[in-house]
């Protein structure tokens, strides 16, 4: 299926689509959705997310990882449709604070859940908020439309 | 008497049936001309208007682990300037979202959240690009996007193994011609306005392969085709405590690429 399902057909689901995604990292057994108060609903709607529409994208991806703390991501993306080649840089918004000391218990910076642990605290720092749970510390992200928590090193 | 009334009442089902059925046989592999036709009419309709609102009062049926349906709706409005103007409010259960397109940046407002998320393009592109981006970027699927594509007919039918004609239908005292596709995932229907304003009034997904058929449904309402908009409709400007969280960005591929 293509870009048929663009939007109706999906975006619907998006409500429902923290079972969908695909998070980068492993979900933790330890840190599963059961009892949480953000947890997704039972259930995703069962139909697939569609493939991308059949169309020709050549995605260069050029990070620059020189200097520390905020880091900017420089997409380039080349679209190239019914013929006419678009040259277009994306900037995805990816905040990638330095990775300096060491996460509790063991998980790996990056890891990513669909959501929180039943116990957690709030923390704000340098009006940033952290959840910090049972020694772990998340900052929130959207992934696609869904609030996801990353695994960050404590602030 | 009872079988006498179950024979006759057969017959009327039977009769009933035969017209459909026959035209499904014949057309089990085929897109009608007709149904094509009306649907590249809406298409080239929603493709000229270059400003323009509506809503969308949607439905969606979850499938619980029991097997059970619940149904949860949306309402969104949706407000497109063409070419590349954009602003989106879908309100629902658990969701209140706002996204605003100015022509570089794509913003998502998580209003129960306070979070928001921007995808920057370096240049000026078009609506059309932006969704795109959005999809397969940050993995971010649009609200309405099936009718907000420059060229509808394309996404819509790049699936469709079949489509027909069903017949005159009125969606909201609206009079409509509805069409019935068939891909090889779903099964949908839309309904479009007759006359010289062909806008598609209704619109019905079905995941036939899934147990229990769930189905999608929007039925479109307050079409304006010649609206008039304030440019701060498009831009989105943080409220105080709104939090800028970032997207992830999809599939992973920055880090494949740019490992340490």
């Amino acid at each position: 299926m293509s870009r048929i399902a663009a939007s109706f057909k999906v975006v619907a689901l998006a409500m429902l689509w923290a079972a969908l995604v695909e998070i980068p990292g492993a979900p933790l057994s330890g840190l599963s959705l059961i009892g949480s108060a953000h947890a997704a609903p039972p259930a995703a709607h069962k139909t697939a997310r569609p493939a991308p529409r059949p169309r020709n994208v050549d995605v260069d991806v050029d990070v620059d990882r020189r200097g520390r703390g905020r880091r900017d991501v420089d997409v380039d993306v080349d679209v190239d449709r019914r013929g006419r080649h678009k040259s277009v840089d994306v900037d995805v918004d990816v905040d990638r604070r330095p990775r300096v000391g060491a996460v509790a218990v063991g998980v790996a910076v990056g890891t990513t859940i669909a959501a929180l642990p039943r116990s957690c605290t709030t923390v704000v720092t340098d009006d940033v908020t952290y959840h910090h749970c049972d020694g772990v510390y998340y900052r929130p992200r959207y992934s696609g439309t869904k609030v996801v928590y990353v695994v960050v090193d404590a602030p | 008497m009872n079988a006498v009334r179950s024979i006759a009442f057969g017959g009327l089902v039977f009769i009933a049936l035969t017209p459909a059925f026959a035209k499904d046989v014949d057309q089990a592999n085929a897109i009608e001309p007709e149904a094509a036709q009306i649907l590249q009419q809406m298409s080239d309709y929603l493709g000229s208007l270059k400003r323009f609102t509506l809503s969308s009062e949607s439905t969606i049926d979850t499938l619980m682990p029991s097997g059970q349906k619940i149904q949860r709706g949306a309402h969104v409005d949706v407000a497109i300037q063409r070419p590349n103007r954009l602003r989106l409010n879908r309100n629902g259960d658990d969701v209140e979202q706002e996204f605003y397109f100015d022509g570089n940046t794509l913003t998502l407002y998580g209003k129960q959240d306070g979070y928001y998320a921007n995808l920057g393009v370096s240049k000026t592109v078009d609506i059309d690009t932006v969704l795109d981006l959005a999809r397969t970027e940050i993995g971010v699927i649009l609200p309405a996007a099936d009718l907000i594509y420059q060229d509808p007919y394309e996404g819509l039918m790049a699936d469709a193994e079949s489509g027909t004609l069903v017949g005159t239908s009125t969606v909201g005292g609206v009079e409509v011609d509805h069409l019935a596709f068939r891909g090889r995932q779903v099964d949908w229907q839309i309904w479009i306005e007759k006359g010289d304003k062909p806008l598609p009034r209704k619109y019905v997904i079905t995941s036939k392969w899934i147990a229990g058929g769930p189905q999608f449904t929007a039925v479109f309402s307050d079409w304006k085709t010649s609206a008039e908009f304030d440019d701060a409709l498009f831009t989105f400007s943080p409220p105080p405590k709104a939090q800028e969280i970032g997207f992830v960005p999809l599939r992973g591929k920055f880090d494949r690429r740019g490992a340490e």
